[in-house]
């Protein structure tokens, strides 16, 4: 006696599966076409929604509405403050105090760059930032739930990005500080930055031989002022009297945050129409393909289909199996591409923030979730709205019809 | 009582004649053949018995009932139902087993049972062949399953075009035995051949020339 094992019955959905599953180059080809839509607009869309937070957020938290920087510095600043690639360079302090006088400006700060030795914590060199706690208002706003108290000369606040945590000791030059707070991720430069106060930037270039010459004067240099400007005043009014009065004797370079990041924000909107163009591309170069390949197979499909109609399958029946066919591509199609563009994001979206050169907020669980859920529903449509014609085509026949043209 | 009426079935494809004025009937259990040369309208009168194609005039009564009044829609629930096709080309799905073939016709018929579909093919000698795919199978073992996919529903009619068209000799024999026990066992059969020594094994031949009956030969005389 024979004993077979159990088979799956058969359904319609067995059925469209068997039939894909016959064909698997076919299968994979169109399954291909559906996920480079799916991975490149979910991909797309993401990286674009992360440096556009990371963008907002900057705009929204920076405070500053002109940097001051030696002259010919200005993108040292700026990739200072995006990327946080560490730079040094400095500017007489005693324009802070000048300045503060001019109308329209409320409120000053000076900040000292130093670019740090490779430290343990991290695997490349750092950006050390000094600032005036009295007056500070760029670096503040990222930290106020985690600083509750004052910042002492032996403590730093490490960027989010930094391998150390509240109360670890990390060393610069040889100098223990230890870890007082950790700041929010900013998407800046600011995530892999180290803050100290003045005083303890000051000692360190001292003490750790970074000067050379007029040691002694270091204390009165700074690397950049920053200023708020009140809503009644334009920045660029302000930038003009400063230049008028103490551009020539301070030798120096104005960044505009607002003209920055407008530049950003025309950059990141040419950078989403070329993504949104491409995934057009993808959605409609989908479409075709499956089209034609669906086209070219009808006849080989009729005979097929004609079978079917003859041991009694109702034309609803097989419209329902080709679409599920079709829907069966689409669903594989979305899912490999939307999980083929978490991995490359994970593995690789600050790369190519860092790369940009702009900064990158990571999106929500929920934001991603929203995102996969509309690229699913878009690559849905893709293979059945391809193939409907010929589903349409192939079902229409009567069965005598298919059969005998099938043949 | 008749499974089958033919009534003055004509078909026409414009001004051009494939059958003209056919009238026979079949018994209930009874086998025809219907033998013809090609281009004498076997396969186009096979066509609307197998509720595949109407006639342009005419009535085909199948089962008490006139199958020439229904809509596309009901002739394939009656073929469904009452019919079981062979077909010279076998016309297997060929991306499911032989046992899949079988459940196939359950499916669109009523409900899949394995167990019934083993045994059909149990019956037509594939049973340990269950598993392998049309394009592992032979010809004849493909028209067996082909046999074991037209029975699994009990149809009141089986209907064969050219069943041994594609087959050797041996496998030939094998098919016609095959037809011989179930028409032993009270089934109605009507082969479509057009070779004598395959339409002898009927207990009637109806020959068509030109879409008209040239001849009724009963071959149990």
């Amino acid at each position: 006696m024979h004993i077979m094992p159990q088979i799956k019955p058969i359904t319609i959905y067995r059925l469209a599966w068997r039939n894909l599953a016959q064909k698997p180059f076919r299968t994979t080809c169109l399954i291909i076409m559906t996920l480079l839509f799916s991975a490149s607009l979910f991909g797309g869309s993401i990286l674009t929604k992360n440096l556009n937070d990371g963008i907002a957020g900057m705009a929204n938290r920076l405070g500053a509405d002109i940097l001051i920087v030696p002259y010919g510095y200005e993108k040292e600043l700026e990739v200072a403050l995006l990327r946080g690639e560490p730079s040094t360079f400095y500017l007489k302090a005693d324009l802070a105090q000048k300045i503060e006088k001019i109308k329209g400006i409320t409120a000053v700060s000076s900040q000292l760059f130093i670019a740090s030795l490779s430290a343990g914590c991290c695997t490349s060199k750092l950006q050390l930032i000094g600032f005036e706690q009295s007056t500070d208002f760029v670096i503040s706003p990222w930290m106020k739930q985690q600083l509750t108290a004052r910042l002492h000369d032996n403590e730093v606040v490490v960027g989010s990005k930094i391998l150390a945590d509240v109360g670890d000791e990390i060393t610069f030059f040889n100098h223990r500080f230890r870890v007082a707070a950790k700041m929010d991720s900013t998407g800046m430069g600011f995530d892999t930055s180290v803050f100290m106060t003045m005083d303890a930037a000051y000692n360190l270039m001292k003490t750790a031989d970074l000067l050379s010459g007029d040691v002694d004067h270091i204390r009165n240099y700074v690397s950049s002022i920053f200023i708020r400007v009140d809503h009644d005043y334009q920045p660029k009014a302000i930038v003009n009297q400063i230049m008028q009065k103490y551009a020539v004797e301070y030798n120096l370079d104005f960044v505009m945050t607002k003209v920055m990041i407008s530049d950003i924000y025309k950059w990141l909107n040419s950078f989403s129409v070329i993504v949104y163009t491409l995934a057009a591309i993808f959605w409609l170069l989908a479409i075709v393909v499956i089209f034609i390949v669906y086209s070219s197979t009808i006849n080989e499909r009729k005979r097929e289909v004609g079978i079917l109609r003859i041991l009694g399958a109702s034309r609803s029946m097989l419209v329902k199996m080709l679409f599920i066919e079709s829907f069966i591509i689409s669903v594989i199609g979305a899912i490999i591409g939307i999980i083929f563009a978490t991995i490359v994001l994970c593995a690789f979206s600050m790369l190519i923030c860092q790369s940009l050169g702009l900064p990158c907020i990571n999106a929500s669980f929920s934001s991603a979730i929203t995102y996969g859920l509309i690229v699913f529903i878009l690559t849905l449509i893709i293979a059945p709205l391809a193939s409907s014609y010929s589903v349409l085509s192939i079902t229409r026949t009567d069965s005598y019809q298919a059969y005998r043209e099938g043949e | 009582m008749n499974i089958l009426e033919v009534n003055n079935v004509s078909k026409n494809y414009g001004s051009l004649y494939a059958l003209a004025d056919i009238n026979m009937t079949v018994g209930d259990g009874k086998w025809l053949s219907i033998m013809g040369p090609s281009g004498s309208g076997k396969s186009t009168l096979m066509n609307i018995i197998g509720c595949m194609d109407k006639p342009t005039s005419g009535s085909v009564i199948l089962d008490g009932q006139d199958i020439t009044q229904l809509s596309l829609t009901d002739l394939t629930v009656i073929r469904r139902d009452k019919i079981g096709l062979i077909f010279q080309q076998f016309h297997l799905v060929p991306y499911l087993t032989a046992l899949e073939n079988v459940m196939l016709a359950q499916y669109y018929h009523s409900m899949v049972d394995e167990k019934e579909a083993l045994n059909a093919l149990e019956r037509v000698g594939l049973h340990a062949r269950a598993k392998h795919l049309p394009r592992q199978l032979s010809g004849g073992e493909q028209q067996r399953v082909c046999i074991a996919r037209a029975l699994i529903n009990y149809p009141k009619l089986i209907l064969a075009d050219e069943p041994t068209g594609n087959l050797d000799e041996a496998n030939e024999s094998l098919v016609m035995n095959l037809l011989h026990q179930l028409h032993q066992e009270g089934s109605s059969i009507i082969v479509v051949t057009h070779s004598p020594e395959v339409a002898k094994h009927a207990e009637t031949t109806v020959v068509l020339e030109h879409g008209k009956i040239a001849q009724i030969i009963d071959n149990l005389k």
